[in-house]
């Protein structure tokens, strides 16, 4: 589904990812976990096609199609899905007409209709439910005022109506209390099957708790440095990323 | 012929006013609130009286009329009896309230504007018709709904209507004004407006005059005791729109809430000059202006927060916020405090920018198209001067208008 071959990327005139090669499978989880900085979150923005990124080199196959020619919404209704580390705010737009203008957005990129009001106000509340948002929280203005818990559950929430093919998690466990983590580890797990695929950006073990994923791979430096099935992600816990510091440079 | 002629009091005041005008003249730019926007575009201009109307009707907003309760409709400064619709007697034009309760008038036309103000002098030299809208001590639940409308067949046609609104101890309303029309007009509408103790008043006023045409506004409140003044303006049209306010909280508790949303686009000027003057002790204001220029459009925001000797416990706050969606696109914002007060609590800030990437990215991120993504933006941001409206119908149609000017306004190719 998704194959990204020796991809390196600049920021700034600095280079970030420097021959990153990694390829999933439909049905596939799999983790990536990495020291600070080691360029993660650049990953998962060049996939979403975030400007200020300069690919330098490799290539970005989605389901055999070159997808970093695409624009951000392109991407997203081919069905690619970034769930921010850091969820942007947007004052003055409700979160309701937001996740409307999305989904009817991506319904009409297929060819489809757009919901109407009232069938689309079911279909959400099908998903708030489980995740525990309030009717509440989808009037006010884009993630203002959310707590980082409710930002989270916020990003999972427009991943359950987007039905993406393929999601990439940035860290959507950080900042979670225990509850939280459960919600969010119970609804992407839900959300996991055989036609689609997930990338999920971790620090820590808790999530691939309830995800568990088919790989395990280290970011360090801008390369992947170590791959591994889920018993990786445990032995890293303990063993932290000093091994890789050399390879770093 | 003019409205209420031969009345002593009005004809006298017309008589001084011209004088006045006649002498100052229109304000140039070495006057101090007059820096930023010029009245050069007047040059030349003729400031011709309409023709008479003759039957002249409609033309008025579907929307604004489908909200129910009083809509009166005035036409060239002239009422039009056929367009309206009265429902209860405490809003009627001026011309009928100048035969029905011509002393009441008498009481406050003329005594709340003051008659510095050269542009003031120049409504009251003239005097077209306008809202009259007086209430004893109850509550209208229904906006009411005024238009202003231009028909302007000639170029240089100079319309002054002229307006007053009374609301006595503890009587609540909605005002609704809309300013619209065709043509290259000059409207110079002067409204006086008091808020008795208790008393409050919601005014929303929508600039959507022609794109060639002047709208120099000027108002003025005074607001009593434990009264409220809140006002949302939404300015979108004339080549050059002036929103001047002058508030003054009179009496201790009395509060004004100036909310106001500005866009413009091509050579569009557009400018919202506010005083709030607090005159006794703990009173409040709120002040969120925000806005978005497009093209060469300019903007001027200037906001004064005066707090006088003895307005002790005065809390004040004062916002505006513009977005440029052009490099060309030029705003001056100038928010002032001048306090002469203690234990005063008062603030005020003014930002200029862009539209947020990050927040752009976002959207895009969830498959909504760039230009779309944009208009969302633009239209979250200067709404949110209107959040605090407790009317969601309006804030509705309020939104819906910005929405339909954001479709024409081509936001994303000029950015
Ligand atoms: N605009 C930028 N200009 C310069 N450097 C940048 C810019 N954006 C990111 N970087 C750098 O790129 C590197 C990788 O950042 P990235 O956010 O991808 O790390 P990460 O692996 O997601 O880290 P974390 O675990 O802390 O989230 C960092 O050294 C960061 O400082
Ligand atoms: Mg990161």
């Amino acid at each position: 589904m998704l194959e990204i071959k020796n991809l390196q990327v600049e920021v700034d005139g600095k280079q970030i990812l420097k021959g990153l090669t990694l390829s999933i499978d439909k049905g596939q989880v799999h983790a990536i976990m990495g020291p600070n900085g080691a360029g993660k979150s650049t990953l998962a923005h060049v996939l979403a096609g975030r400007a200020g990124y300069t690919v330098t080199g490799g290539s970005v196959l989605f389901e055999g199609k070159e997808l970093l020619e695409l624009k951000p919404e392109e991407r997203a209704a081919a069905g690619v899905f970034l769930a921010f580390q850091y969820p942007v705010e947007i004052p003055g737009v409700s979160t309701m007409n937001f996740l409307k203008t999305s989904v009817n957005a991506v319904r009409t990129a297929h060819g489809g209709k757009e919901f109407d009001a009232m069938d689309f106000l079911k279909f959400v509340r099908s998903k708030t439910k489980p995740l525990g948002i309030s009717d509440d929280m989808l009037k006010r203005a884009v993630n203002v005022g959310f707590s980082g818990g409710e930002k989270k559950r916020n990003e999972v929430l427009q991943m359950a109506l987007l039905e993406p093919k393929l999601a990439v998690l940035d860290e959507t466990d950080s900042g979670l209390d225990v509850d939280a983590l459960r919600i969010v580890g119970e609804g992407v797990t839900a959300l996991r099957s055989p036609e689609n695929a997930m990338l999920v950006i971790t620090h820590y073990q808790r999530l691939l708790d309830y995800i568990v994923p088919d790989r395990v791979h280290v970011l360090a430096g801008g390369r992947i440095v170590r791959s591994g099935d889920a018993g990786l992600a445990l032995e890293l816990e303990k063993t932290g990323y000093a091994e890789f510091a050399g390879k770093a440079a | 012929m003019s409205i209420g002629q031969g009345i002593g009091w009005l004809d006298a005041l017309r008589q001084q006013s011209r004088t006045g005008f006649s002498a100052q003249g229109l304000p140039s730019p070495k006057v101090e609130s007059w820096k930023y926007t010029s009245l050069k575009p007047l040059d030349g201009f003729a400031f011709a009286r309409p023709a008479p109307t003759k039957g002249k009707t409609g033309g008025g907003d579907a929307a604004l009329a489908a909200l129910g309760g009083t809509y009166l409709v005035f036409v060239d400064g002239a009422f039009d009896m056929k367009a309206s619709r009265a429902d209860g007697a405490h809003a009627m034009p001026l011309s009928m309230a100048l035969q029905s309760k011509a002393d009441a008038v008498h009481q406050y036309l003329g005594h709340i504007a003051g008659s510095d103000d050269p542009l003031t002098l120049l409504n009251s030299g003239i005097i077209d018709d306008g809202l009259v809208l007086m209430i004893d001590g109850t509550t209208i639940d229904k906006p009411i709904v005024v238009e202003h409308i231009s028909s302007a067949s000639k170029d240089g046609v100079a319309l002054h209507p002229r307006s007053l609104i009374v609301l006595k101890k503890n009587a609540r309303a909605t005002v609704i004004e809309r300013f619209s029309g065709a043509g290259r007009y000059l409207i110079n509408p002067v409204s006086e407006i008091v808020v008795e103790d208790g008393a409050k008043l919601t005014h929303i006023r929508l600039f959507e005059d022609d794109e060639t045409a002047f709208n120099l506004s000027h108002l003025s409140a005074r607001i009593g005791k434990d009264a409220g003044y809140e006002s949302h303006v939404l300015a979108t049209g004339g080549a050059l729109v002036r929103n001047e306010m002058k508030i003054e909280l009179a009496s201790s508790g009395a509060d004004a809430s100036l909310y106001g949303a500005y866009l413009a686009r091509g050579k569009q000027h557009t400018d919202h000059t506010t005083v709030l003057r607090h005159a006794a002790p703990h009173t409040t204001s709120r002040e969120l202006y925000k806005g978005a220029l497009n093209d060469t459009a300019r903007g001027v925001f200037q906001g004064n927060i005066y707090v006088a000797k003895g307005a002790d416990g005065t809390d004040g706050n004062m916002t505006n916020r513009t977005i440029l969606l052009s490099e060309k696109a030029e705003m001056d914002a100038k928010p002032q405090l001048e306090i002469y007060a203690d234990d005063v609590k008062c603030a005020h800030g003014a930002t200029i920018g862009n539209l947020e990437e990050d927040a752009l990215f976002y959207l895009q991120a969830r498959g909504i198209p760039e230009r779309q993504a944009r208009e969302l933006l633009v239209e979250g941001f200067v709404a949110e001067a209107f959040g605090n409206l407790a009317d969601d119908a309006i804030e509705d149609l309020l939104r819906a208008r910005i929405a339909a000017w954001l479709a024409i306004a081509k936001v994303a190719e000029a950015a």
